[in-house]
């Protein structure tokens, strides 16, 4: 299985979701910043699945998304956020990222999120294959 | 005689020069001649044999030459004024030379320039060149005649000194060679000698310069015709040939033996002796000759003298009596001239006044000694007159006698003066005129006078000239015409026989002979009685017809002055036409004045009563009136005069006449202006005729009534006696152009009443108070709505001001009166007043100036806006609203993540409790904890259920949050498929969170009943807008507030939510 990066500016979400992906049997690293993302793919991170928040500080999620992409252009994102008026822009849907591969806040259960993630993974497995 | 004597000498003297110059010539060119052709008889004198050298020869032929040429030739010609310097400038350059080569013992090739010397002896060491005494007399020469033109000294001519020296200079040699006494030729052997011939040269050129100009120096005195002269002249070169003849003698007496040297010497002493002797006698004798004439002569001048002063005694005698005689003539004459009030001056024969009498002048304000001497003309006459009078002052002196002249003379004072004068001219025997004598008189004022008079005439024919009246100004008895005016033929116009001469103005002013016999009866008539009863002629009046045809209205007035006859003729023509104009206006405008006062007549009586006076008006006897339609093509009767209708005997009366169709009378629409007819029965291609029965037509007149360039009716006049004529078109014009304004104006009329009501209904119809105000704020206009509010009824409000009637305006009147007096609109502002019913209600007011045709006042306009004032309250609390709910929106964002943390956290706490996952166990067996029994504990503390309550709770406060935002959040209409019972119970579950404990209100307090049908389907909506006019109710859905209700038909597909209205009773 791949790494899952989960990138969040809220400290308690980042590191509750982590726990929980963890005790499901994933790999995940985090990064408080697409800032620190970014530079975490940089040095050599490889994450399958990318679950992003949008609004951060600095570079928000959707820049982040972008510049991730364009480092690791395999790499698969969630969006995890707290706005219910946020929708796909151009860009992110011209990425292949759909409505269903987003995610609201606050989430009553992480098994969808641990569920999307699989999928994923799955996913990508099998295009490997 | 002395000056002739003297003259003739120096001619004398003048021709020996030329001659001796000519001998000098001779020889230089004689010897030149010799060495030319190497024959030594010509080169030197055979007994010497000594040559004049070649240079000797040439200074010779250029000194002699030169010497000629003065004579011979003028100083103006070349030869005269260059050769005769030229010639001793060369000369001297040669003797210059030769000296240098002796002074300075060099040879420079002059010597023998021409000619080798091969005659010469060989002892001479200088072939070819003259001696030195022969080149110091050529420069002495030379210089003598460079000299000639200085000027004199005190007693001599530096030309004569030069001569002199040179002629002492050849002297020697020559006497040398005479006595045959070497040592006076050679003086040293080593220079070669001045030859005989040479030294004779020189003796014939010095002379022939000494007396070359014998007025200058000593030769004046050779050239005196008295004693001096004479001596010199006789006995200078008597004794000087005399004394070398008696030396000569006795040195050849004595080498021939005759006589010794002592003997010789008294023999030369007594010779010379006796010789001077009978020369000084002869002097004397000739001087006492001389005494004796100048005696006689003496003699002879004193008789002559003493003859002279007996005849010169005896004509001053005789002058002197003339003189006294011609001194009294003059005197008398002088004061002749100078008492004599006529202007008289003399002039001489250089055109200077000689005399100016005093009558000159006191006229010309000159004083005779200013102007003695001067030259006439110019002082009395500026430049550009005085040409002429200067002609005529030469005419005088040519011999002819000018006529009288008059011209303005130039006083001293700058004014000039007009003198009437004739010249005459005073000559001696038969001789030239010398003198001229002006006599005038001063004329200046009779001139002005002239003037005066010349102007008063021409400023009186000027007048007459331009005066208005015909003027004609004859001899009483002849009635001889000497002058007429110029508007005198304008009103008669003469015939072209009449034009070549004039001598009556009767047949001009009358040209029937009837008229004009029974006008002059008349006029002899008056005159005879004004001059019986001594008072003026009265004035005639007379119709005149001109040779041009016109007649003309005139007043004839004559006056007597003496023998002549002033007659003035005033043109009353255009007076009385403008009388019987002003007469038929009045007339007009009665008939005008009687239409507007027909109030309330009908049309019809109305145009029968303009046609009736326009046929009284134009002196008609029948008139007609049609009117036309709107596009000009068709007329229809309307009227016609009682004449035409009692004459008239047609049986039927057709009213519509097609223009097309029409004759004569249709012409004054084809041509849109007036026609004339007054021969009607003459032949006419356009007139058609009239039916049988139609009243006789002898003339005819109509004219169109244009309004806006459209011919609105056309009016007709018939059978005058006399022709009809522009005066009538002009009446029958204004008389219908003044009913048909009335018609018009009573059509208006009627329209403005119409109008007016319509619009008072339409005033009257807005749901708007309009209240008409003039300056002062008074009402003058009042509608119904204002009425309906105030309870006045607009009569109630005339005259009332708005402020009186609506007190509510009382604090706005002041701003009211401010815009209609600056012409400004008043802002809109809002006021409360309460209505008749006592309510309150909420008006804009509006002020409008009147603007337009200098109106003054105002419309106040005070619109109802008390509902739209209701609505913007709303709007407003609607506005804040969503300003609420945008805030709402940003904070719930923020809830969420501290949402999520919690709700995950709790999940994680539940997860890892559990026995379910191996790491659990791993953990707990790690830390040797039994699992099983932490849950039990957990379980048994309740610690599980609180951590599922945090998880509900969590998860209920994140769907508010939601629904709150999905409520709140600003949307851009679109209409969705969207379940009903998905917004009813959205609706309801946010309007359980509606609390408000200042009201005790508690929606949750409120029992809800939901029943949906089953298979409702899908409504197309706004959700949010659903929401929010479903939660509208929702939030005021209380007690009295109504509710809200879903229905839907399954089978028909189709839902509805429907608000009810609030009950008395309240929802349930």
């Amino acid at each position: 299985m791949g790494t899952v990066l989960l990138v969040d500016d809220d400290a308690t979400v980042r590191s509750t979701l982590a726990a929980y992906l963890e005790d499901d049997g994933l790999d995940v690293a985090t990064a408080a910043s697409g800032e620190e993302a970014v530079r975490a793919v940089r040095q050599g991170l490889r994450p399958a699945v990318c679950i992003m928040d949008m609004r951060l500080p600095g570079m928000d999620g959707h820049d982040a998304i972008l510049a991730l992409h364009e480092c690791l252009p395999v790499l698969a994102f969630l969006i995890h956020t707290g706005s219910l008026s946020y929708g796909l822009s151009d860009d992110l849907l011209g990425l292949g990222i759909t409505d269903k591969q987003m995610f609201r806040k606050p989430l009553p259960d992480m098994g969808v999120l641990a569920d999307a993630i699989r999928a994923l993974l799955i996913q990508k497995e099998e295009e490997n294959a | 005689m002395a000056q002739k004597g003297r003259e003739k000498l120096v001619k004398r003297f003048q021709v020996a020069s030329c001659l001796l110059g000519l001998a000098v010539v001779v020889i230089g060119a004689t010897a030149l001649f010799g060495w030319i052709f190497n024959i030594t008889s010509l080169k030197s004198l055979s007994m010497t044999l000594v040559t004049m050298k070649v240079n000797s020869a040439i200074a010779f032929v250029l000194m002699g030459s030169a010497l000629v040429l003065i004579h011979t030739r003028p100083q103006t010609s070349f030869l005269g004024l260059r050769l005769v310097r030229v010639f001793p400038a060369l000369t001297i350059l040669i003797g210059l030379a030769t000296l240098f080569e002796y002074i300075f013992k060099m040879r420079i090739g002059i010597d023998e320039f021409l000619f080798y010397d091969n005659s010469s002896p060989q002892k001479i060491v200088f072939p070819g060149r003259m001696a030195p005494n022969t080149a110091f007399s050529f420069i002495l020469l030379g210089f003598a005649l460079l000299l000639t033109n200085i000027r004199d000294g005190k007693w001599y001519h530096p030309t004569e000194m030069l001569a002199v020296v040179t002629f002492v200079v050849a002297m020697v040699p020559f006497t040398g060679f005479l006595y045959g006494v070497p040592e006076l030729v050679r003086y040293t052997n080593r220079f070669p000698i001045m030859t005989l011939h040479t030294s004779g040269a020189f003796l014939l050129l010095s002379s022939g310069i000494l007396v070359l100009q014998p007025n200058r120096g000593w030769m004046k005195l050779a050239i005196d015709p008295g004693e001096a002269g004479v001596i010199i002249r006789g006995l200078l070169p008597l004794i000087i040939l005399i004394l070398v003849l008696l030396g000569w003698l006795r040195i050849y007496g004595e080498e021939f033996g005759l006589f010794s040297s002592v003997v010789g010497t008294a023999l030369f002493v007594v010779l010379r002796a006796l010789i001077i002797g009978i020369i000084i006698i002869g002097v004397a004798r000739v001087l006492y000759n001389l005494e004796l004439q100048r005696r006689q002569i003496q003699e002879q001048v004193e008789n002559a003298n003493a003859i002279l002063n007996q005849t010169v005694s005896a004509r001053t005698a005789e002058i002197e009596a003339a003189r006294l005689q011609l001194k009294y003539q003059h005197d008398f004459l002088g004061k002749i001239m100078e008492s004599s009030g006529a202007l008289i001056l003399v002039i001489d024969p250089a055109r200077r006044i000689l005399r100016f009498n005093h009558a000159c002048e006191e006229t010309t304000g000159y004083a005779a000694a200013e102007v003695l001497n001067k030259v006439f003309c110019g002082v009395f006459f500026n430049p550009l007159e005085k040409r002429d009078f200067c002609q005529a002052i030469e005419e005088v002196y040519a011999g002819n006698a000018p006529d009288t002249r008059e011209d303005a003379w130039l006083c001293k004072d700058g004014t000039t003066r007009w003198i009437r004068w004739r010249g005459t001219g005073m000559a001696e025997s038969e001789g030239p005129v010398t003198h001229c004598i002006i006599a005038g008189i001063d004329v200046t004022e009779r001139k002005r006078a002239e003037e005066r008079v010349w102007k008063n005439e021409e400023r009186l024919q000027g007048i007459m000239d331009h005066l208005p009246v015909g003027v004609v100004l004859s001899t009483g008895l002849e009635q001889r015409i000497l002058y007429v005016n110029p508007c005198f033929h304008e009103y008669f116009p003469p015939s072209d026989q009449e034009n070549e001469k004039m001598t009556s103005w009767w047949e001009q002013a009358l040209p029937d002979p009837d008229y004009r016999a029974t006008i002059q009866w008349e006029w002899e008539r008056r005159l005879e009685e004004a001059s019986f009863l001594q008072t003026e002629i009265q004035p005639m009046h007379v119709e005149i017809a001109a040779n041009d045809g016109t007649v003309k209205y005139m007043r004839v007035h004559a006056t007597v002055f003496g023998d002549l006859t002033f007659i003035t003729f005033v043109d009353l023509t255009e007076r009385q036409k403008a009388e019987s104009a002003r007469r038929l206006n009045e007339m007009r405008l009665e008939a005008l004045l009687n239409l507007n006062q027909m109030t309330k007549a009908s049309m019809k009586e109305l145009t029968d009563f303009v046609l009736e006076e326009a046929v009284r008006l134009t002196g008609s006897k029948i008139g007609y009136l049609a009117f036309m339609n709107e596009d000009e093509s068709v007329l229809t009767m309307y009227s016609w005069s009682k004449t035409a209708m009692q004459e008239c005997a047609m049986r039927e009366k057709p009213l519509i006449y097609p223009v097309k169709d029409t004759g004569l009378w249709g012409e004054a629409v084809r041509q849109r202006s007036a026609v004339i007819t007054n021969d009607y029965d003459a032949p006419n291609p356009l007139k058609k005729g009239y039916p049988e029965g139609h009243v006789p037509i002898r003339r005819h007149m109509n004219i169109p009534v244009m309004d806006e360039g459209r011919i609105v009716l056309v009016a007709g006049v018939g059978n005058k006696n006399e022709p009809y004529d522009n005066s009538d078109v002009r009446q029958l014009t204004l008389l219908m152009d003044g009913m048909w304004r009335l018609l018009q104006r009573r059509k208006h009329e009627e329209e403005i009443r119409h109008m007016r009501s319509y619009l008072q209904n339409v005033v009257d119809s807005m749901p708007t108070m309009l209240i008409g105000v003039d300056l002062d704020g008074t009402i003058i206009h009042w509608n119904r709505e204002a009425a309906k509010f105030t309870g006045f009824s607009d009569e109630a409000s005339y005259g009332k001001e708005i402020g009186e009637v609506l007190p509510q305006l009382h604090a706005h009147l002041d701003k009211i009166k401010s815009a209609i007096r600056e012409g400004r609109g008043l802002e809109r502002e809002r006021i409360s007043m309460r209505n008749s019913q006592d309510e309150n209600q909420i008006f804009e007011i509006m002020v409008f100036p009147l603007i337009a045709n200098g109106a003054s006042g105002a419309v106040v306009r005070l619109d109802d806006v008390t509902t739209r004032v209701q609505i913007e309250e709303m709007m407003v609390q609607t506005e804040k609203m969503m300003s609420v709910g945008g805030l709402a929106a940003g904070m719930a964002h923020e809830i969420n993540n501290p949402l999520g943390g919690i709700l995950q956290a709790c999940q994680n706490i539940e997860r890892r409790t559990s026995l379910d996952l191996p790491k659990n166990l791993e953990v707990a067996d790690a830390l040797g904890v039994d699992l099983s029994k932490v849950r039990e504990y957990l379980a048994k503390r309740d610690i599980l259920e609180f951590i599922s309550c945090i998880r509900s709770d969590g998860t209920r406060a994140a769907r508010i949050v939601s629904d709150m935002l999905a409520f709140s959040r600003r949307t851009d209409s679109q209409l969705l498929p969207t379940q009903v019972e998905e917004i009813v119970d959205t609706v309801l579950r946010l309007a359980a969170n509606d609390y408000d404990l200042k009201k005790q209100y508690d929606f949750r307090n409120i029992k809800i009943t939901r029943e949906y049908e089953e298979g409702l389907p899908e409504v197309q909506c706004d959700k949010t807008k659903n929401r929010a006019g479903a939660f509208e109710p929702g939030q005021e859905c209380g007690p009295g507030h109504g509710g809200l209700a879903g229905q839907g038909d399954s089978q028909n597909h189709h839902s509805r939510l429907q608000r009810s209205a609030p009950s008395s009773s309240g929802g349930d």
